[in-house]
C-alpha cells in the first residue's frame, strides 16, 4: 500500500507516488543534469506546462545550479548522488525511497547529502536505509531494523535511542586503583573489564550519569583519570541486544 | 498506452544512439559501403552500353535486379551491423542499474519496450536515408529513371533491418552483458540470413527453411513488388520479439516461475503465428507492382484468362531431370520454381504442382555429356541424382514413366514439360531451349531481362498456343 493505493491493484498510480534512489542511482551519463531531469518528470507524468517549473525547483533544492547544464558522466559521486535524490523528487511524490544514499561519498558530500535528506523530510515521507548509526539519529523518527529477513525492531526513534544508547564506559587512569572499587562508585555500574594494565571497561545501564560521579569520584581519589567517554555502539551492538545475543 | 512516455523514451533512446560513437561509425562503413557497391554497378551499365549490348533499365542494373545491386548487397550485409545498434539498449541499462528509473516510474514494459523499439527504428530510418541518397544520385544521372520501383526495396530493406533490430532488442533484454548481447544476436541472424540456403535436399525442411528466411522476403520487395503477406510476416516477426521483451521485463519486475513465463511466451507466439497465417493467405493478400514496366505482374491478357480459371487447377511438371529444363524439379529449386506461379496463385490461389521425374538421355541430348571416366551411363545418371539430392532407384526412365500416365513423353521427345489440367481439361506447357525460354512479358518492354530464370509467362503460353483449351 503507498499513500492509500494498492501497488497490485493500480501499480501505476502508486509509482506516480513514489519517488525512488537505488544504491547505484540510475543515470544516464550522455545527458545533462537538466536534460536527464526533465526526461523523469515526464516520465512520471509531469504536465508538460510544469516540467520546466519541477526541474527548476529541484535543481535548486539540490543545490545543482551550477552545474545544471554538465553531462552526468563528468560529475563527481557527490553531485551524481544529488542528481539521483533529485530525480526522485522532481514529481514531488508522498513517499521518496533511498537506498544507502551517502555510501561511496566522501565526508564533506555525506554532510551535504544528509543536511538535503533532513531538509525532505520536512514535506516528504522520507524512508532510506542504510548501515550507518550516526545517520539513523541524525535523521530519522522511526526506525525499523531487519536482519536476514526478519523485522527485529519497530518503533520510533525516541524507543531506540535507549537501545542504541552505550552501554560502556572506556577509562584510563595513570594510577588506578584496585578494579573491585568501580563496582562501588555508582549503581548502575554491573561490571568491570581490565583491558590494560591502566584501562578499564564499565558496563553500566545506560545512565549517563554515571560520567559524571566517576570524574568525581577520580577528582577526589587521584586516579590520575586521562580519558572518561562512552564508547559507541555500532550497528552491530544494536543489533546484538535486539536479536538477543550474536548472530552467525 | 500512454504515448508521450512511448515518444520520451524513444526519444532518449534515439539520442543515445546518436550521441555515441557506436551510431556514427555503422552508419559511415554502411555508407562507404553502399557507395562502393553503386560505384561498380554504376559502371556495369556504361559497359554494357559501349559493348553495344541492350543494357537493362537503370534502375534494374543498379537496384532492383538480384544480381550484386545496391539493394541485394545491402540485404545480404546489413545483419552484420544490428547487433552493434541493439546491442546496448537493454543490456546497458541492466548492467548500470538504470532500468531501475523506468521499473519505479509510472510506465508500463509495453510502453518502454516500444518506446526503446521506436527510437532504434528511428535510427534505422537513417540507412534506408544513405540508400536513398544513392537513387537520389542515380536519378540524377538518369532522366527518365523508375524510381517508383526502387520504393519497395527501400521499403523491404527497412522492414528486414526492423525485424532484426526487434530480434536484438529482446537479446538485449536477456543479458547485462553488451558483448553477449551483440555475439547472440550475430549468431541468430546470422542463422536467419543464411537459412534459406540450407537443408535444400529435404523439400519439407528446405520449404521450412525458405519461409523462415528474412532475406528471401525481402528480396521480393527488392525486386520493386510490395508482397502484403510478406510484409504481414516481418510486421508479426517485429511483435513477437517486441512481446517476448515485454513478458522479459514484467518477469524481472515480479519474479514469475520460468514455466509461467515459458506458457505466457508460448501462447504469444501461437497467437502471433495464427494472426500471421491468417492474414497471408492469398484472399488476404495484395501484390503492387511498383516498376514501370510491370515486371512482377501478370499481363493484361494473362489476367483475362485466369479470371476464367476458377477453382482447382494443377501444373504437374515431367522433369528430365537431366535435360536443361529439368533443374526446375530438382529438390532444391522447387520453392522457387513455384514462385514463378506466386502471380498466377494470387488470381486463383487453389493451384497444385507435382513434379514427375524420369530421366531419358535422348530428350537430354544437348545437356547431357558423358565425362571419359569409364562410368556407364547409367552410373551417371545414378551419380548426378544422388548429388542433387534424388533417389536414383525412384527415378524411372522416359518409357517406364509413360507406362505410367497418359501424357504422349515420346511424342515429345521426352523434354521436360509442364501439363496444366483444369476442369477436366488439359494444355501441354513446353519450354524451348532457346534465349527466351520463359515468354517475356506481354508489354514487350522487358528485352534482355526476358531471359531471366524467375519469370515465366504460364498463361502467355496458353494465350498462343493453347487458349482454346480454356
Amino acid at each position: 500500500m503507498v499513500d492509500g493505493l494498492d501497488v497490485r491493484a493500480e501499480p501505476l498510480a502508486a509509482r506516480q507516488r513514489i519517488g525512488f534512489l537505488p544504491q547505484e542511482a540510475p543515470l544516464s551519463l550522455e545527458l545533462t543534469i537538466e536534460e536527464y531531469l526533465r526526461f523523469c518528470a515526464a516520465l512520471r507524468r509531469v504536465a508538460a506546462s510544469e516540467i520546466d517549473d519541477a526541474v527548476d525547483f529541484v535543481i535548486r533544492r539540490c543545490g545543482l545550479a551550477p552545474m545544471r547544464r554538465r553531462l552526468i558522466g563528468n560529475l563527481s559521486g557527490g553531485y551524481r548522488q544529488r542528481v539521483g535524490i533529485a530525480q526522485a523528487l522532481v514529481h514531488t511524490p508522498r513517499v521518496i525511497v533511498l537506498d544507502e544514499p551517502t555510501v561511496g561519498l566522501d565526508p564533506n558530500q555525506i554532510l551535504g547529502v544528509r543536511e538535503l535528506i533532513r531538509e525532505i523530510g520536512e514535506e516528504h515521507t522520507v524512508i532510506f536505509s542504510t548501515h550507518i548509526l550516526p545517520e539513523v539519529e541524525a535523521l530519522c523518527r522511526e526506525v525499523l531494523m531487519i536482519e536476514q529477513g526478519e523485522v527485529v525492531f519497530h518503533d520510533e526513534m525516541e524507543t531506540f535511542r535507549t537501545v542504541a544508547a552505550p552501554h560502556t564506559v572506556m577509562l584510563v587512569c595513570r594510577t588506578p586503583p584496585d578494579p573491585a572499587v568501580f563496582g562501588t562508585v555508582h549503581t548502575e555500574i554491573s561490571g568491570v573489564e581490565r583491558l590494560s594494565p591502566r584501562r578499564f571497561r564499565l558496563h553500566t545501564d545506560g545512565d549517563r550519569t554515571v560520567t559524571q560521579v566517576l570524574i568525581e569520584k577520580g577528582q577526589s581519589e587521584g586516579w590520575g583519570l586521562e580519558e572518561i567517554s562512552f564508547e559507541r555502539s555500532s550497528l552491530e551492538d544494536v543489533f546484538n541486544v535486539l536479536s538477543q545475543g550474536p548472530s552467525v | 498506452m500512454n504515448l508521450p512516455s512511448i515518444f520520451r523514451i524513444a526519444g532518449k533512446e534515439l539520442r543515445y544512439l546518436l550521441l555515441s560513437p557506436i551510431g556514427w561509425i555503422v552508419l559511415a562503413i554502411f555508407f562507404i559501403q553502399t557507395a562502393a557497391q553503386f560505384t561498380r554497378v554504376f559502371s556495369v551499365h556504361f559497359q554494357r552500353l559501349a559493348l553495344g549490348s541492350e543494357p537493362d533499365s537503370f534502375a534494374e542494373t543498379l537496384f532492383t535486379s538480384s544480381v550484386s545491386t545496391v539493394f541485394q548487397t545491402a540485404i545480404y550485409n546489413v545483419y552484420l551491423f544490428i547487433p552493434l545498434i541493439t546491442m546496448a539498449v537493454f543490456a546497458r541499462e541492466l548492467q548500470s542499474g538504470a532500468i531501475k528509473l523506468l521499473m519505479s516510474s509510472p510506465v508500463r514494459p509495453t510502453e518502454i519496450v516500444l518506446g526503446k523499439f521506436m527510437g532504434v527504428a528511428a535510427y534505422l530510418l537513417l540507412l534506408v536515408v544513405s540508400l536513398i541518397v544513392f537513387v537520389v544520385v542515380a536519378a540524377l544521372a538518369m532522366p527518365e529513371f523508375d524510381w517508383p520501383a526502387t520504393v519497395p526495396g527501400l521499403l523491404g530493406i527497412y522492414l528486414l533491418i526492423c525485424t532484426y533490430a526487434a530480434i536484438g532488442i529482446f537479446v538485449s533484454s536477456m543479458t547485462k552483458h553488451q558483448v553477449v548481447a551483440a555475439i547472440v544476436t550475430l549468431a541468430i541472424l546470422f542463422v536467419l540470413q543464411s537459412i534459406a540456403g540450407w537443408l535444400q535436399a529435404t523439400p519439407i525442411l528446405n520449404e521450412i527453411a525458405a519461409w523462415a528466411s528474412l532475406a528471401g522476403r525481402a528480396n521480393t520487395f527488392r525486386a520493386g513488388l510490395i508482397a502484403t503477406p510478406h510484409l504481414i510476416y516481418f510486421l508479426v516477426l517485429i511483435t513477437l520479439f517486441l512481446a517476448f521483451t515485454v513478458l522479459r521485463l514484467s518477469a524481472l519486475r515480479t519474479g514469475q516461475r520460468p514455466v509461467v513465463i515459458g506458457l505466457k511466451g508460448a501462447s504469444v507466439m501461437s497467437v502471433a503465428m495464427a494472426v500471421g497465417w491468417v492474414l497471408s493467405q492469398p484472399q488476404l493478400s495484395a501484390y503492387i507492382d511498383m516498376t514501370y514496366d510491370q515486371r512482377n505482374s501478370l499481363a493484361p491478357e494473362s489476367v483475362e484468362l485466369m479470371e476464367r480459371l476458377d477453382g482447382p487447377w494443377e501444373i504437374v511438371t515431367y522433369a528430365n531431370f537431366i535435360d536443361r529444363m529439368g533443374f526446375a524439379a530438382w529438390p532444391r529449386n522447387r520453392i522457387r520454381d513455384r514462385e514463378r506461379y506466386t502471380p498466377y496463385r494470387y488470381r486463383n490461389p487453389d493451384l497444385t504442382m507435382r513434379y514427375e521425374v524420369y530421366y531419358d538421355i535422348d530428350g537430354a541430348r544437348e545437356a547431357f555429356s558423358r565425362p571419359e571416366d569409364g562410368r556407364s551411363d547409367a552410373e551417371i545418371i545414378s551419380d548426378y541424382a544422388r548429388r542433387i539430392g534424388l533417389n536414383p532407384e525412384a527415378i524411372p526412365s522416359g518409357p517406364e514413366l509413360v507406362a505410367h500416365t497418359d501424357v504422349d513423353l515420346a511424342g515429345e521427345g521426352f523434354r521436360s514439360l509442364r501439363v496444366l489440367r483444369w476442369n477436366g481439361r488439359e494444355a501441354t506447357l513446353r519450354h524451348f531451349y532457346d534465349q527466351r525460354r520463359f515468354p517475356p512479358s506481354a508489354h514487350g518492354q522487358r528485352q534482355s531481362s526476358a531471359c531471366s530464370m524467375d519469370r515465366s509467362r504460364l498463361v502467355w503460353w496458353l494465350g498462343k498456343q493453347n487458349a482454346a483449351c480454356i
